[in-house]
């Protein structure tokens, strides 16, 4: 019996040396300051090239904004000091996020089961936000407070518009 | 039966760690394939697969990350019938297959279910197909479908059977380092395959001459070249045992538990087959086995475990993966047996096949499957070095002194 002829090409061991280039390059932030910012801004081009090549849509803006959140908490890392990221940066992306993925849900007919996942791991998120506010790492409490209401009103209104489906993806996410 | 629609299901105990590691470098797929006795037809194929899924609720899944574990939650979409262009065994990519966990492949006269270990075993994976190539097979004429199962829509037949029949008491399986096959790896996705296809009955025969079964004979067989090439033992070969046939479960999710014949040095042919027929009769146990996978079940029921987050748990199923399960094994050899289909359709299906894929350091593996007295052994391999199949096949027919047909996916390498 036989097998077809195959076009394949042999796997080659990137990974291995894109991590070895990668923990050189971090180790060089420590020695040159400056170069935090072309280290952020390889890394951030590197996440973006996976997140495109995996993702499309609502999940590769999701996937590049944390990726961004994640270079912007690099820079931030320069003077030892995250509290702008901490407090602005991140707090502004995800509401961006929660306030998109509202639209969405809101606007397109698409089944619940394409953003589930998603907005579980917005819920993780928030409650790492209040941990972190009532653990006072987060300062800028009201910049804290409007995104976990935003959030929050989101959950409700997509409660709301989504019905018994929610509470079952929840069910599937968190189950031990 | 019950109708009652399953929209999402729990990995099943053994499924559990196989989403933690698989990768392209390392797939955790099998392949079971019947070659017709006609070209297959791609739309008839089509619609066999359309008719089929639905009945088989287990199989129509995707895998889905959850916080503590994934999961199989239903995929609504539809499968569809490829012609083969990758290797066999290749890493199943969750985008091409449409989000389904298996991968249905035709080429000339070959019709091929590519499945990933974490939806079913070997059993579930062969059931499936039997029910597809019935369905494909009764679109060109009125066949009867006797004892063949056509639908998995019992709550049996997706149920968790390691935990159903798991006990209380929990026994460790024995854990030796083994010496490995080396070679040089090909970095493909997928596999070389190397097909022996030989007469069942006059192997049985033979077997029975020896005093021994089929699967002992052929595992002898294997051991004493796997020696003869890797020098110095120890070395096991993990032969999986279909658990149906000791617990009375239907299910077609995996219920299978392996058995590690080791064996520390070469001997002669006889004393290789009374050391391998020692270890299967003493290992295969209801007790010892039930003992064995309960503490799988076990250690899966511990709450530390449950509450620690999906991300985390992987890390340590795939350090335990390469650290202890794959240390204790050299090689895999599985055989699920005669296959039984409807007399009709003999017309329709020549034999079939069974292979799974083959990684670093179990880079040579070994699937049988017999149907309407043919018997397919094929050779898995992930290495250039073809030397212990070459092996194998010229001790096969000097051992069982039978006529023996090869092929292979080789080409023109």
């Amino acid at each position: 019996m036989e097998y077809p002829k195959y076009m394949d090409k042999p796997r080659k061991p990137y990974f291995k040396w894109v991590l070895i280039l990668n923990i050189l390059s971090v180790s060089l932030c420590f020695l040159v300051p400056w170069y935090i910012y072309i280290q952020g801004s390889l890394l951030f081009l590197q996440f973006s090239y996976l997140i495109l090549k995996k993702f499309k849509g609502y999940k590769a803006v999701c996937a590049i904004t944390f990726a961004l959140m994640l270079m912007m908490l690099q820079f931030d890392a320069i003077n030892l000091d995250l509290s702008w990221s901490i407090d602005y940066v991140i707090p502004s992306l995800f509401m961006f996020l929660v306030t998109l993925k509202f639209i969405i849900v809101m606007v397109k007919k698409h089944k619940w089961a394409h953003y589930d996942q998603i907005h579980i791991l917005f819920i993780a998120f928030s409650i790492v936000m209040a941990i972190l506010m009532i653990v006072g790492l987060i300062e800028a409490i009201i910049m804290g407070s409007i995104t976990l209401a935003i959030f929050a009103a989101s959950l409700v209104a997509i409660w709301i518009r989504v019905g018994r489906k929610y509470y079952r993806s929840l069910l599937k996410f968190i189950h031990v | 039966m019950n109708t009652k629609k399953r929209t999402w299901f729990r990995l099943d105990n053994a499924a559990k760690i196989y989403p933690a590691f698989a990768s392209k470098k390392d797939p955790a797929t099998f392949r079971v394939a019947a070659v017709l006795k006609h070209p297959v037809n791609k739309t008839l194929l089509q619609s066999a697969v359309d008719m089929t899924l639905p009945n088989f609720p287990s199989m129509a899944v995707t895998l889905k990350r959850g916080l503590f574990w994934y999961y199989l939650d239903e995929n609504p979409r539809k499968a569809i019938v490829k012609k083969e262009t990758k290797r066999p065994c290749a890493y199943i990519n969750l985008k091409e297959s449409n989000g389904f966990l298996f991968q249905v492949v035709y080429y000339k006269t070959r019709i091929a279910l590519e499945c990933f270990h974490a939806l079913t075993d070997g059993y579930g994976a062969l059931e499936f197909l039997k029910a597809l190539l019935y369905n494909y097979a009764i679109q060109m004429g009125e066949i009867p479908a006797d004892s063949l199962r056509l639908h998995g829509t019992d709550e049996g037949d997706f149920e968790d059977s390691y935990k159903k029949y798991a006990g209380e008491d929990h026994q460790d399986s024995p854990k030796l380092h083994v010496k490995h096959i080396h070679g040089t790896d090909l970095h493909l996705d997928g596999i070389f395959v190397h097909h022996a296809k030989l007469d069942a009955m006059a192997l049985n025969k033979c077997a029975k001459i020896y005093g021994v079964t089929i699967t002992v004979l052929l595992t002898s067989i294997y051991m004493k070249s796997l020696l003869e090439v890797i020098g110095k033992g120890p070395i096991t070969i993990a032969v999986p045992v279909n658990l149906r046939k000791i617990f009375p479960s239907k299910t077609l999710r995996n219920f299978s538990y392996v058995l590690n014949i080791p064996c520390w040095k070469d001997k002669s042919f006889r004393a290789m087959l009374e050391h391998v027929m020692n270890e299967f009769s003493y290992q295969l146990d209801e007790e010892r086995l039930k003992k064995q996978f309960s503490k799988n079940v076990n250690y899966e029921s511990k709450w530390l475990l449950r509450l620690t987050p999906n991300e985390v748990k992987s890390i340590f199923l795939r350090n335990a993966r390469s650290k202890k399960s794959k240390k204790v094994v050299t090689s895999v050899l599985t055989n699920p047996g005669i296959i039984h289909m409807p007399e009709e359709m003999t017309r329709y299906i020549d034999y079939f096949e069974m292979m799974l894929y083959a990684s670093k350091p179990l880079y040579v593996n070994m699937g049988i499957c017999t149907y309407n007295n043919e018997m397919v052994i094929s050779l898995s391999r992930g290495i250039k070095e073809k030397d212990i199949i070459e092996l194998f096949f010229k001790n096969l027919e000097k051992y069982t002194q039978l006529d023996v047909e090869y092929y292979s996916n080789e080409g023109d390498e």
